[in-house]
């Protein structure tokens, strides 16, 4: 069958190409040590705040902040207490400090009032000035003699596998989607490869249709994007994921991302004329589709219309978007296909979209007899 | 009568302004070896890419066998093109190109191999069997570049400047292939070397400017332009001095036909060996002298020379 022998073709080319083998396989491995190591903290953390005390009662209100810790026994805050102000903003613009403390003297009867300084950008910030004020308002009620009718009780969402949620669970799932999107440049690669050599040429005298050339290029590269899926949940086992109650959710997730990317792969391997061009277009398509897709923030995106029950918004045409919902829901929450069945039946009939457009494309703009240079 | 197993009809193909073929019509006999022959740019590959199917002409047909390409894409199978440039795969073995190509042509896995094997050993190319085409000299890549036209054993091959940037000991192996294809297949070449197309070819269509000047067998073409041979001779001495020379030559034959480019006198006339004493007096006597000296038969060269006023080289 010539598109099994389009596909033996462009692997063997594959695994005699190391570089390029070591950039679809080798890339992603690095993102995920590079991000295990960083984000393996755990999630509550202990926040370094600086403090300037201009209070009687403030001393106290220190003392009670020492002494608040996590239920492991960790401290939530590491109070340092500062004469001078100057390093203030330096140390927070520098982000070695959550946040700036003041504690002044009351008005009004108050033993003393409290001033939370720090980057509203800044994710730490944002964490401990919330526990401060819920803690010191309390605290300012409490030796006032008036309780809080309400306390403030941080309960995390159960992760999957995980004995402490850490910032770097919640990173897995698009790091995922980022290393699989990585066939794009790839798979366009190959296409423009056949256009500089002239390869192309030879296999349009011989017949060969769009489909089955497409199709042979694509199981290729599914089988890359196999190996590659296998590598980086590996991966994720060593950085403590325990995914398999949710392995089936994951990888069939995984692998329509793949389906997408090989589609969207094959579609910008139409517009390319050689090496260079498909790995700039397809990087860029990449990195688009990693963006709209959430896979490194959430994007903001108003919903347009309902299906089935979901909310479907403008980013929600490209298939990259429902296989990063379903793989954060698997991967961090532990969904099962019921589950997230809706998003990976979307992912299929997009990424299928995206294969036959590809083909149309290819048919039209490559196969075809047009025009050619003089001779 | 020999069965006609290509044929073109007042095919034509313009890019932007300029014409680069106009209303080519062929007819081409099975197993004939059939030269195209022209300078750079005089439409020859344009004309096998439609030839081909890889272009679509802006009207005329093409017919293999009768039957149009355009109706019957499936007919194009019955031809093997080897492209003029080096067309393969880098990081396939000889072997894995032969066998690959075979497949994409509709092969058995099994034949396509066995095909390979035997062009490999027919090419020379057995103990390369197994080396990536990047790491082959440029001229067992060109052997290989040949034979990948050939797998599917097609009808008609399409050759396009086979021997183009060869080694001597390649082109030799080639030309001598390309011979033993006579017969079993009809062979179309194109070629801008005439000592290739004179060789080679059983019949030479001569193209310029995407024009047919003139098809024939290669004796028919040289009778053309004349009975005799040619005596060339290398003038030295003022411009004026090669000028008399030029007129003094022409006056002891009216016959003979005499044209003078820079410093080489030619003249073409019948019984030229026993006339050459009778050249280097007149010559001589202008005051002019001759260098080298050379008697040889007509070429193509001299045929193109004679249908557009300039030689195939520039």
């Amino acid at each position: 069958m010539k598109i099994l022998a389009v596909a033996r073709k462009s692997l063997i080319e594959l695994l005699r190409e190391p570089m390029l083998l070591g950039m679809v396989l080798l890339t992603p491995l690095a993102f995920l040590l590079v991000y295990g190591f960083a984000y393996q903290t755990p999630h509550l953390k202990t926040y370094r705040v600086l403090a300037a005390v201009n209070a009687e009662a403030g001393s106290d209100a220190v003392d009670y902040l020492r002494t608040l810790s996590y239920p492991d026994g960790r401290p939530i805050f590491t109070i340092v207490i500062i004469s001078d102000r100057a390093g203030v903003d330096p140390a927070l613009r520098d982000r070695t400090a959550a946040a700036f403390l003041a504690i002044d003297q009351g008005a009004d009867g108050m033993p003393f009032s409290y001033t939370i300084r720090g980057d509203a950008l800044f994710a730490d910030f944002l964490s401990a000035s919330s526990i401060l004020e819920s803690r010191l308002s309390g605290y300012l009620l409490d030796i006032s003699g008036v309780r809080l009718p309400v306390d403030v009780v941080e309960v995390p969402i159960p992760a999957l596998g995980f004995k402490t949620r850490t910032d770097f669970s919640v990173y897995a799932p698009g790091l995922l989607v980022f290393a699989i999107l990585l066939l794009i440049p790839q798979t366009a690669l190959l296409l423009g490869r056949e256009m500089r050599t002239g390869t192309m040429r030879r296999l349009r005298l011989s017949g060969i249709s769009p489909f089955e050339f497409l199709g042979g290029i694509g199981i290729s590269q599914l089988v890359m994007a196999v190996v590659q899926i296998v590598l980086f949940l590996a991966g994720l086992v060593l950085f403590g994921l325990d995914y398999t109650r949710a392995l089936v959710p994951i990888f069939l997730a995984s692998f329509l991302t793949a389906v997408s990317a090989v589609g969207a792969g094959l579609v910008v391997g139409c517009f390319v004329q050689n090496d260079s061009q498909a790995v700039n277009l397809g990087a860029s398509v990449t990195m688009l589709q990693v963006f709209v897709s959430g896979s490194f923030f959430p994007i903001p995106a108003s919903p347009l219309f309902h299906l089935f029950g979901h909310e479907i918004a403008w980013n929600d045409i490209f298939p990259a978007t429902h296989a990063m919902t379903a793989l954060q829901q698997s991967v961090t929450y532990g969904a099962d296909l019921a589950q997230i069945g809706f998003r990976l039946a979307a992912a299929f009939v997009l990424s299928a979209a995206c294969f036959l457009i590809g083909a149309w494309l290819f048919q039209w703009k490559v196969m075809r007899a047009g025009k050619s240079s003089l001779g | 009568m020999t069965e006609i197993v290509l044929q073109t009809t007042n095919l034509s193909k313009r890019f932007g302004a300029i014409e680069a073929v106009k209303n080519l019509s062929l007819e081409i006999r099975a197993g004939e070896i059939f030269g195209f022959l022209g300078p750079n740019g005089a439409g020859k590959t344009t004309s096998i890419n439609m030839i081909c199917g890889l272009m679509a002409p802006d009207s005329g047909e093409v017919l293999i066998h009768g039957k149009s390409i355009h109706l019957d894409g499936g007919i194009t199978r019955k031809v093997g093109v080897c492209p003029q440039e080096i067309i393969l795969w880098e990081r396939l073995t000889c072997f894995e190109q032969l066998q690959f190509i075979g497949e994409m042509y509709g092969l058995p896995a099994a034949t396509a191999r066995s095909r390979a094997e035997d062009l490999l050993k027919e090419m020379a190319l057995a103990e390369k069997r197994n080396a990536q085409a990047r790491t082959l000299s440029g001229g067992l890549q060109r052997r290989l570049n040949l034979i990948m036209a050939l797998v599917h054993d097609p009808e008609i091959v399409i050759l396009d400047e086979p021997e183009a940037g060869l080694d001597p000991q390649s082109r030799v192996r080639v030309r001598q292939y390309i011979q033993s294809l006579a017969r079993r297949k009809t062979v179309i070449l194109t070629t801008h070397n005439m000592d290739e197309a004179d060789r080679v070819a059983d019949r030479i269509a001569i193209i310029d400017h995407g024009e047919l000047l003139r098809m024939g067998t290669p004796a028919e073409l040289k009778r053309t332009i004349g009975e005799g041979d040619v005596v060339e001779i290398r003038l030295e001495g003022e411009a004026a001095q090669r000028e008399s020379a030029l007129a003094a030559v022409r006056g002891i034959e009216p016959q003979a036909e005499v044209r003078l480019e820079e410093d080489l006198l030619s003249v073409r006339m019948l019984n030229a060996v026993s006339r050459v004493p009778d050249l280097m007096e007149s010559i001589r006597r202008t005051g002019a002298s001759a260098g080298e000296m050379r008697i040889r038969e007509n070429t193509l060269e001299d045929v193109f020379l004679q249908l557009t006023g300039r030689r195939l080289r520039e």
